[in-house]
């Protein structure tokens, strides 16, 4: 009965901090308000509600997408932001948006997770051929690599005028979501989902190419539809609301802690992890500068990497 | 039977390995032994498939491995490496129901738990079994890794080294474990061992391999002599005998 009593526990206060979102912003709304003033009814409607679902199923959704590049580069500091996926996606995304501007948002969205995947394909071949002797040599590879991805947007939107749009891909922000801005998101909590079902298949993964191979698991086959799971997600991410870095890194490192590299039961607490931790950096963002906003995915990053240097500091490569 | 033919392996230019004609018999227990660098471990790669085959034919049971899928071989053969790296924060049940995978493909039924809990117990890991790998002593961790092996219960297991970090009692424990499930599920064994004594003791056939080849081949009581280990090893042993097992002095 006790891991019953976590999840009640844990979804008690992840309803709490929801309810907080929802009754802070620019102004204060109380409880009484959206009963009494249709207005005010309105703006939880159309941009409260939203967001804090948004800010949910990103938190969620980033958290199991690390955790589950984790498994799959068999690697504790591996997930998008390390392995330069938003640049990929970035690329994509610009790429249609000045070529193709006619496909709209899911076909945009497609097309960058498309490049996103390649990123991912590509890293991963490289990955292959390295043999690294602490995991620490992932991000620091991956540093290098993104600033590849990077170098080369930055140059596109130069060229093509739309700097503005790649700072709101790679600098996630809750302020602009409304009521028809976040739908898409809901793409990103089936394909949860769809990772969860499929969790004890993906632990497999991090068994490594040789052993999972001796069991009969079709071990190329599930990477590249692991990859795919990765680059959709976080694609929809990317396009709706911009990249949360390190939310894919820090929250895993912590749930595997308590719960280990088993996917089935890790994936629940580092998508309410995620959610829980990137909905109170979101309040935060909101309450610190009032009636101004800091940026939820700034926020996140004094959060993440104070902790990344403490995972550091102990010096334990397992990651804390 | 295992029949191996006209296996050569080369690695950066230069031939590791080179077995003409290897055949081991069922239900045995088969001690490989011979020198660091020998190609022990290469050659059993190449039995589970971790190496592709250059040359030759491996079969199992006139089972070809270059023309079987992985699926049919994942419940044919399984291998304990030297060195496995991969993501350890698992619970030592959790892996031994990983290793159950060729037959519940990610959905474990209730059949899977019963062999899990039926291992935990052969291999007196019980009270280890929620224990992360990674919380386990040196020894501990391998023994839970060879139990993984059995779980997935195959006719055929083949252990690079599972005495590596065990102690005197649980070598032994081992090592009778093993000749216990060769009489209990019919199992044939081939494990890499280092001790003489232990391939002495416990073994059915030992296959000595030196620079890529098999130097000698037989039963324990007729192969091991104060020649052949000196050819083997380069070192003067002398060899008594104890209740009727060989054993080599060599301190
Ligand atoms: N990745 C590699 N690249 C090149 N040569 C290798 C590689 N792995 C092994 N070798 C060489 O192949 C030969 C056989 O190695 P192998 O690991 O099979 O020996 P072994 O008998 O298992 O030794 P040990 O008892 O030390 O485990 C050695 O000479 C080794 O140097
Ligand atoms: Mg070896």
């Amino acid at each position: 009965m006790r891991p019953f009593s976590y999840w009640l526990l844990a979804l008690l206060s992840l309803l709490m901090l929801a309810l907080v979102s929802l009754l802070v912003g620019a102004y204060a709304i109380s409880l009484e308000d959206i009963f009494r003033q249709p207005d005010m009814a309105n703006v939880m409607m159309s941009s409260r509600i939203p967001r804090t679902l948004a800010v949910l199923i990103v938190g969620s959704i980033l958290g199991i997408v690390g955790c589950l590049s984790q498994s799959v580069m068999n690697n504790v500091f591996a997930e998008p932001t390390t392995l330069g996926t938003p640049q990929g996606i970035a690329l994509g995304l610009l790429l249609t948006s000045v070529f193709l501007p006619e496909v709209g948002l899911v076909g945009t969205m497609l097309l960058g997770a498309g490049m996103g995947l390649l990123s991912l394909l590509v890293f991963f071949a490289l990955l292959q051929k390295l043999t690294l002797s602490d995991p620490l040599q992932l991000p620091l590879i991956g540093l290098v690599y993104s600033a590849i991805w990077g170098a080369g947007v930055t140059f596109l939107a130069f060229e093509f005028d739309r700097m503005q749009m790649l700072a709101v891909w790679l600098n996630g922000d809750f302020a602009t979501i409304i009521q028809g801005r976040y739908e898409l998101l809901w793409g990103a909590f089936i394909i949860g989902l769809i990772v969860y079902w499929m969790a004890n298949q993906f632990s497999m993964l991090g068994m490594g190419e040789a052993l999972a191979k001796t069991l009969g698991v079709p071990y190329r086959a599930l990477v590249v539809v692991a990859l795919m799971m990765i680059a959709l997600a976080t694609s929809l991410v990317v396009a709706t609301v911009g990249m949360i870095s390190f939310l894919g890194l820090v929250i895993p490192n912590i749930v595997r802690q308590y719960c280990g590299d088993n996917l089935k039961h890790s994936l629940p607490w580092c998508a309410w992890m995620g959610a829980s931790s990137l909905l109170l950096c979101d309040v935060i963002g909101r309450l610190l500068t009032h009636p101004l906003e800091v940026p939820a995915n700034l926020v996140f990053a004094v959060f993440a990497g104070t902790v990344f240097l403490v995972m550091l500091w102990r010096g334990d490569r397992r990651a804390f | 039977m295992i029949q191996i033919q006209n296996v050569s392996f080369d690695r950066a230019g230069k031939n590791i390995l080179d077995v003409t004609e290897l055949t081991l018999e069922a239900k045995q227990t088969i001690a490989l032994i011979g020198p660091n660098g020998a190609g022990k471990s290469t050659l059993l790669s190449l039995m589970a498939r971790l190496l592709p085959l250059q040359t030759g034919q491996i079969r199992y049971d006139y089972l070809d491995i270059s023309s079987t899928s992985s699926r049919v071989m994942a419940r044919k053969v399984g291998i304990l490496q030297q060195h496995s790296h991969f993501m350890s924060r698992l619970t030592v049940q959790d892996l031994l129901l990983y290793a159950r995978y060729p037959y519940h493909k990610g959905r474990p039924t209730a059949d899977d738990h019963k062999v899990v809990e039926q291992m935990l117990a052969y291999f007196e890991l019980l009270t280890f079994r929620t224990t992360f790998l990674d919380e386990l002593s040196g020894g501990q961790r391998q023994m839970a890794l060879v139990a993984m092996v059995f779980c997935q219960g195959t006719d055929y297991i083949l252990l690079d080294e599972p005495l590596n970090n065990l102690d005197m009692y649980h070598a032994r424990h081992l090592m009778t474990t093993l000749r216990r499930a060769i009489v209990d599920w019919n199992k044939t064994i081939v494990v890499v061992l280092h001790d003489i004594n232990y391939a002495s003791l416990y073994a059915d056939q030992i296959v000595a391999l030196k620079q890529g080849r098999i130097v000698f081949k037989g039963p324990p009581d007729q192969v091991l002599t104060p020649d052949s280990i000196k050819a083997l090893y380069g070192v003067e042993v002398d060899i008594i005998e104890h209740q009727g097992k060989r054993l080599s002095l060599h301190f």
